[in-house]
């Protein structure tokens, strides 16, 4: 049996210089909880691993002025707990709590999520309403910027090289009169895959009152995770109150219907979409669990 | 490849395969058969052990990331052929019904108990959610890691 050849850089320029000798059949590890089973599913023998787990430098999670920086080989479990994220990027901070269980969180990466390019990634619908960044390392060291939404293709796949390494995520933190939500639909509460799963933010106006600006984005409808302005625009000029929620979600079931017209799942997404907005409108506007129009489904 | 580990506080170096999953090398080659495989996928949790004080799921991790860290396994919980005291609650209060559950039940509430020595019973439901028992036998594995902290945790 051919067994892969086993590279485990310690520093970016031995990543960079593993990068080198990655071919299509080469794959990146980070905390393999995708990959592992997507090896063993497929029976594809990889010539090359990867192991990303000693790049200790990749594991961080920083605000520098505006800016909130976090390293790809961060766990979930890291991101879930940390205090400043909870502020500054509450979306992502809930979705990071939302993934798998806590021995999935304890290894699975932010980074291995996006790379991994599962449409119902949660970390994705979290990072794209952040609008954030991507720094990709190339073969010959250099670290270029992209927009995290030039980086998804079909399920499963992105556009990135097969010489090439998400090594972190940038986005600017939220401002006081923003405030960011996640939400997920799966089987059960917790340990599921998501079924459907979103992310939004909003900017009030100094009276918190209106709505001046609105960002949401979607997973696990169609192949890819996106943002849609469409639904953010419902949004716009309105107070955040239940009415306005009612006509978000009535907007949400319309984006289903747009966006995957001719998908099985279409009658049962569309409706069940409508108990995603009421959570992402109950978590956006702070309400205690279970109160007002706490039920998305009639 | 080599792997060098500390397995259970004993520090073993041995021949692996590159591509090796943790569970494959501690079953099959360290013939450590406490830690079950059941779903494969990182759903049940009956393979749980604790590397370098966290829970994992030994199906999803590559052996080879386990170079230099520290893995505690089901078997490295007794000392001296004893029962820790973790171990004790779970026999004295019926937390275990066919068994397969009980050795991942046991490394998620380890890794607990270690950085939260009186967690309350919401906390070891949210610690336990990735190990399924289907036996059911939830309410008396809850009861079990409660009453092992109020012992003092899994000290031996």
């Amino acid at each position: 049996m051919n067994r892969p050849a086993l590279l485990a850089p310690r520093d970016l320029a031995a990543l960079a210089a593993a990068l080198h000798r990655a071919t299509p059949d080469s794959r990146l590890i980070a905390g393999g909880t995708d990959l592992m089973l997507r090896l063993r599913a497929s029976g594809i023998r990889p010539d090359l691993l990867i192991d990303l787990s000693g790049l200790r430098e990749l594991a961080f999670i920083r605000k520098e002025g505006g800016l909130v920086r976090i390293g790809a080989m961060t766990t979930f479990a890291q991101i879930q707990r940390d205090a400043m994220l909870a502020i500054h990027a509450s979306c992502l901070s809930r979705a990071a709590a939302h993934v798998g269980s806590v021995q999935i969180r304890n290894v699975a990466t932010i980074g291995g999520n996006v790379a991994n390019a599962s449409p119902c990634a949660d970390a994705m619908p979290a990072l794209l309403v952040l609008d954030a960044s991507v720094g990709v390392l190339n073969r010959a060291g250099n670290i270029e910027r992209r927009p995290l939404r030039d980086l998804l293709a079909e399920a499963g796949t992105t556009t990135l090289g097969t010489d090439e390494a998400i090594v972190d995520f940038s986005f600017a933190a939220l401002s006081a009169n923003q405030r960011s939500a996640f939400g997920k639909f799966g089987a059960r509460s917790s340990v599921a895959v998501a079924e459907l799963n979103g992310a939004m933010i909003v900017k009030l106006d100094e009276t918190q009152r209106t709505i001046t600006q609105a960002r949401i984005a979607f997973g696990s409808i169609g192949p890819a995770a996106f943002v849609d302005d469409r639904v953010a625009a419902v949004l716009l000029d309105k107070p955040l109150n239940n009415d306005t929620i009612e006509s978000f979600a009535q907007a949400c079931s319309g984006m289903v219907s747009r966006s995957i017209p001719h998908r099985s799942s279409l009658p049962y997404k569309r409706h069940a979409v409508r108990g995603l907005a009421h959570d992402l409108g109950i978590a956006i506007q702070g309400a205690p669990m279970g109160s007002g129009a706490a039920e998305g489904f009639e | 490849m080599q792997l060098s580990t500390v397995l259970n506080g004993r520090q073993v170096s041995l021949d692996i395969a590159p591509d090796a999953r943790l569970i494959d090398v501690l079953r099959n080659e360290l013939e450590l058969t406490g830690t079950k495989e059941g779903c494969a996928e990182g759903e049940c949790g009956a393979c749980t052990v604790v590397i370098d004080g966290v829970a994992v799921n030994a199906c999803l991790v590559l052996a080879a990331q386990v170079q230099g860290k520290s893995v505690l396994t089901v078997e490295g919980l007794a000392s001296a052929g004893h029962a820790n005291a973790l171990q004790r609650k779970f026999v004295e209060l019926g937390a275990i019904q066919c068994g397969f559950c009980t050795p991942g039940m046991l490394m998620s509430a380890t890794a607990l108990l270690a950085r939260n020595s009186k967690p309350s019973h919401d906390e070891i439901r949210r610690a336990l959610a990735g190990n399924l028992c289907r036996c059911t036998g939830y309410a008396a594995i809850i009861e079990a890691v409660a009453a092992a902290a109020d012992e003092g945790g899994s000290a031996q």
